[in-house]
């Protein structure tokens, strides 16, 4: 039943996204990558909620409440809400600079408004290195589900055919085809997550219940405590909020807006979609106290549900910690900050400052994250971000650049294109 | 300079910043089950929806007007006040 339900998706998906190739000349490669910078709000609303809250994120939360408690559930959701506020004042300029320099990657921005090319090689290594823990996440995420469908095959070929799926996807119609699948995808992910809140309460009886039962079994369960663990939920929830318009997979949608005025506009609903958070949270806290216990005569009706308590439970089991992946990839994403500041509000950011405050970012990070060192509970990628902003500040007061380019902000934004 | 408009960023990200930060820094030792969730979760889940009333109140109360005044968000507010262009 889940199999056939299972194809089902996957080939309505198919349908959608080789659909979406006729929308779009996909020899030009800015029709390609950023879709002509031509999405409406409304595309570009599901588009965003598609690429932010994959599976494994879904999966990964209460694996990482049941390891480190209400603290990781904390800064998980309180990162992610924070983000739009951030994203409200900073999509709007990202988007500027995007459409200023024609840049469709965070290299290129660099590159355009910096004119350098040591830096844009730079950025492109930094985004690379740090996106291999985010894929990471992905493929971890996808071999519990996959493992929760029980096909009988091995994670690994499951991982392969499922790269080959979004390969094709991409191939043919290059954003347009996520953007379309999006909200496909994003109406089930709600949806589900809703019918597996409902299925959790429904097994313990009542919503408080479920709470208690976990407060009982585990003390820390439902409070973030003070110390360590509060000091690191607190930092993370800062230092990955404003970092999040600056991930270079952020960067990809924020570009596919039409305007200025869509981009700022879409932020604006945004932490709506987040109300899907509470029935996890529900289900997250069933799996804390509970096997999830749903083989009743219900199964038929909450399939749905079943297959992602089931994942839940095994995401529990499994040996990576899913959202401890995504700190270790907002460590280097967030080193991009600095420069972007630079682009947007500063005109004494040289080159050479921004590509030393990178190198100095990165190793940092590198040094922290290889001696251990907790330093009180501070998010490491924070403290790094601060030794990439003075570097940044006194390499650019070293070398004084005779012709800076105007920040973007002080440029006046362009009229909104007709059409599209 | 409208992204320095201070009413703007002190209701658009000042506000849900503090209220979100400070607030779990003030619940987190707590324990309490309140409307049938533990208070710190019930406290960043209020957020979801006040986040956007205050994103909304920047960008009608100081945000559109600006837009306007620049010629960029005629048409496209999605209001259907503007359908008229």
């Amino acid at each position: 039943m889940a199999a056939v339900i299972f194809a089902a998706i996957v080939a309505l998906s198919l349908v959608i996204a080789f659909m979406a190739s006729r929308v779009r000349d996909m020899l030009r490669i800015d029709e390609y990558l950023v879709g002509g910078r031509a999405f409406s709000g409304f595309l570009l609303f599901f588009l965003a909620v598609g690429e932010s809250y994959s599976i494994s994120t879904m999966v990964g939360l209460p694996g990482g409440i049941h390891a480190g408690g209400a603290g990781y559930g904390i800064w998980f959701l309180g990162y992610i809400v924070l983000a739009y506020s951030f994203g409200y004042f900073l999509t709007l300029l990202v988007w500027r600079a995007g459409e200023h320099y024609g840049a469709m990657t965070t290299p290129d921005v660099l590159k355009g408004h910096y004119r350098s090319r040591t830096l844009e090689v730079l950025a492109a290594l930094t985004a690379l290195v740090f996106l291999v823990p985010w894929a990471q996440l992905q493929f971890a995420g996808l071999q519990v589900v996959f493992g929760a469908l029980g096909f009988g095959i091995s994670p690994t070929t499951a991982v392969i055919l499922a790269g080959f799926v979004a390969f094709l996807y991409k191939v043919v119609s290059g954003v347009q085809a996520p953007a379309n699948v999006s909200i496909l995808k994003d109406i089930l992910l709600f949806g589900a997550l809703v019918m597996v809140g409902v299925a959790a309460v429904y097994s313990v009886g009542s919503v408080s219940r479920i709470f208690e039962e976990a407060n009982g079994i585990n003390a820390g369960a439902l409070a973030v405590g003070s110390g360590e663990p509060l000091v690191f939920a607190l930092t993370t929830i800062i230092f990955q909020a404003a970092g999040f318009y600056v991930v270079p997979l952020t960067l990809g949608f924020i570009f596919t807006a039409r305007s200025e005025a869509t981009v700022r506009r879409t932020m604006i609903p945004m932490p709506l979609y987040m109300l899907m958070y509470p029935f996890l949270i529900l289900a997250a806290y069933q799996a804390v106290s509970a096997a999830p216990n749903l083989e009743d005569p219900n199964t038929a009706f909450f399939v749905v549900a079943v297959f992602l308590v089931v994942s839940v439970a095994l995401q529990i089991l499994a040996p990576t910690l899913m959202l401890a992946l995504i700190n270790t990839a907002y460590y280097g994403f967030t080193q991009f900050l600095p420069g972007f500041v630079g682009v947007f509000f500063m005109r004494r950011f040289t080159s050479t400052g921004v590509a030393g405050g990178l190198i100095a970012g990165n190793t940092s990070i590198l040094l922290l994250y290889a001696s251990g060192l907790t330093l009180g509970g501070v998010n490491i990628g924070l403290v790094s971000l601060l030794v990439n902003f003075a570097v940044t500040f006194a390499v650019s007061a070293a070398t004084k650049n005779s012709s800076p380019t105007s920040p973007i902000a002080t440029n006046p934004p362009r009229p909104v294109r007709e059409g599209a | 300079m409208k992204y320095f408009n201070l009413e703007c960023v002190l209701l658009g990200l000042v506000v849900p910043l503090c209220g979100v930060v400070g607030g779990v820094a003030l619940l987190s030792g707590s324990r309490a089950i309140v409307l049938s969730s533990p208070v710190v979760y019930l406290w960043v889940f209020v957020w979801f929806v006040l986040t956007p009333v205050c994103l909304g109140g920047s960008w009608y109360l100081f945000g559109s007007k600006d837009d306007d005044e620049d010629g960029m968000a005629r048409g496209e507010r999605g209001t259907g006040r503007e359908e008229a262009r």
